[in-house]
């Protein structure tokens, strides 16, 4: 039997063309071998994308710093040693590098106070999906990047999440909206959804994975209506999952009236929930 | 970068931050030694400042940063092969996974930072650095390309084999009966 590895990965990957797609899944459905290798692939993938990067050493650039103001001042232009008579106005290269690494703890803290789902507060799509429009309401740009976060959501949290998002977007926007209008739908999850379980630690921003992580959820809810406007991976239940937000609108030029938050299992790409929040 | 090449150093602390914690979890993670990482983060941010002005913007800056990095990496490893003493494959300052049986399949994705990078230091080394460059520092696989001078197809079935190896090395079972599991191997590289 051939067997088509070099597709496997695009495959995991989700960036096969459909044709390429269906004629990989066919060979799965006689092949037990690249079945078994596409599904230990998915779970490699998952948990590589889930280690975060860490924060350096203080002081750990100092000597490349130091370096770099040497070659500078070599290639500074004539002019600058005038204001060499001077008393210098630059810092030392240490409490520059402290100054940094201040930069660097602010950014941590950030990380760790602001981590929830629904939150908004840090450099993501989800900033922008709280965008300003006051003219016209709440606007909702499109994803740029997958979130990834080292956190595990209920069915709870899905649902006050499309509120917090619903309700920034609206605050943004110097509307009134505050009251909860969500609404669960837990039908595709089997049981009944535990609490939250585990604080959110957002990791970092993937955009290399969005387009796949749209392919998952469009496969899962069979091309879900709306614009999507933010993505997460993170874990649902315990399992890894891909959260999208979506922006559901009446008509292409009227705004919108739902967020809709669709979450589908990695790998996979079976649907597991999905929550509304009204706008 | 102009503005450092025209004598602005202050341009460069800014790159550094920009890009410092990369630098350092490539290192780490390739290494799995904070000591060795911080050494290497160390000598490839030295190297970017001295090489900056070679730089010609053919290729992208991040590719460019990853492959000075990566050579400082080469170099680290090999050094470390040449020491008679076993090279710590795990971060010192963490427990190491604990021997015992396999994590259940279930609860492989949610193993934690710990073993997962404890576990991606079992994966052989060309498989690892392929996955840590994909999945951990997001690189398109034309750019590690860039970055390994491979071809694209070599550095897609590394990927791949790493991602095996990951997910073997972290428990996952092969769950198919009739054949043997497959295991990564060097030699089934495609180019």
């Amino acid at each position: 039997m051939n067997h088509p590895e070099t597709s496997l990965i695009d495959y995991v990957d989700g960036t096969l063309a459909p044709d390429a797609r269906a004629a990989v899944e066919a060979h799965l459905q006689v092949c037990p071998r690249c079945r078994a290798d596409v599904r230990l692939a998915s779970q490699g993938h998952a948990a590589a994308a889930g280690l975060p990067q860490v924060e350096p050493p203080v002081g750990l650039a100092s000597e490349a710093t130091a370096e770099a103001e040497r070659l500078a001042a070599a290639r500074a232009p004539a002019v600058a040693s005038i204001d060499s008579t001077r008393p210098s106005r630059a810092r030392p290269a240490a409490s520059r590098w402290l100054s940094v690494a201040g930069v660097a703890a602010a950014i941590v803290m950030i990380a760790i106070v602001a981590p929830k789902l629904g939150q908004v507060g840090r450099g993501t799509s989800a900033e922008s999906a709280a965008g300003v429009g006051a003219d016209a309401g709440p606007t909702f740009p499109p994803a740029t990047a997958v979130e990834i976060q080292d956190a595990d959501y209920g069915v709870d949290d899905l649902a006050a999440t499309a509120d917090a998002v619903r309700a920034a977007a609206f605050e943004a926007a110097g509307l009134p909206g505050a009251s909860t209008s969500t609404e669960a739908d837990a039908s595709v999850a089997a049981g009944s959804a535990p609490p939250a379980t585990g604080a959110a630690t957002t990791l970092r921003l993937a955009p290399q994975r969005l387009a796949p992580a749209t392919k998952c959820l469009s496969t899962a809810w069979d091309r879900p209506e709306g614009e999507l406007t933010r993505v997460i991976l993170a874990r649902y239940e315990g399992r890894p999952a891909y959260f999208g937000f979506y922006v559901v609108r009446p008509a292409p030029d009227l705004p919108p009236f739902a967020l809709q938050i669709y979450v589908t299992s990695v790998p996979g790409c079976e649907p597991l929930s999905t929550s509304t929040a009204r706008l | 970068m102009r503005r450092f090449l025209a004598g602005d150093a202050g341009a460069f602390t800014e790159l550094v931050t920009r890009h410092e914690r990369r630098v350092y979890s490539l290192c780490l993670r390739v290494l799995g030694d904070r000591d060795d990482a911080a050494d290497a983060a160390q000598d490839a941010l030295l190297m970017v400042v001295r090489k900056l002005e070679q730089f010609r913007g053919d290729a992208a800056f991040t590719t460019w940063l990853h492959r000075v990095t990566m050579n400082v990496c080469y170099d680290h490893l090999r050094k470390a092969r040449r020491q008679p003493v076993l090279h710590r494959v795990v971060d010192e300052d963490r427990p190491e996974a604990e021997a015992g049986p396999p994590i259940p399949d279930h609860a492989d994705a949610v193993a934690g930072e710990h073993d997962v990078a404890a576990a991606l230091a079992q994966v052989p080394e060309d498989f690892r650095i392929a996955v840590i460059l994909a999945d951990v520092n997001d690189l398109a696989y034309d750019e590690i390309a860039k970055v390994l001078d491979v071809p694209v197809g070599t550095v897609k079935s590394r990927v791949f084999r790493g991602r095996l190896a990951l997910a073997r090395a972290l428990g996952v079972g092969d769950e198919m009966s009739g054949e043997p599991p497959t295991r990564p191997r060097a030699s089934e590289e495609h180019a």
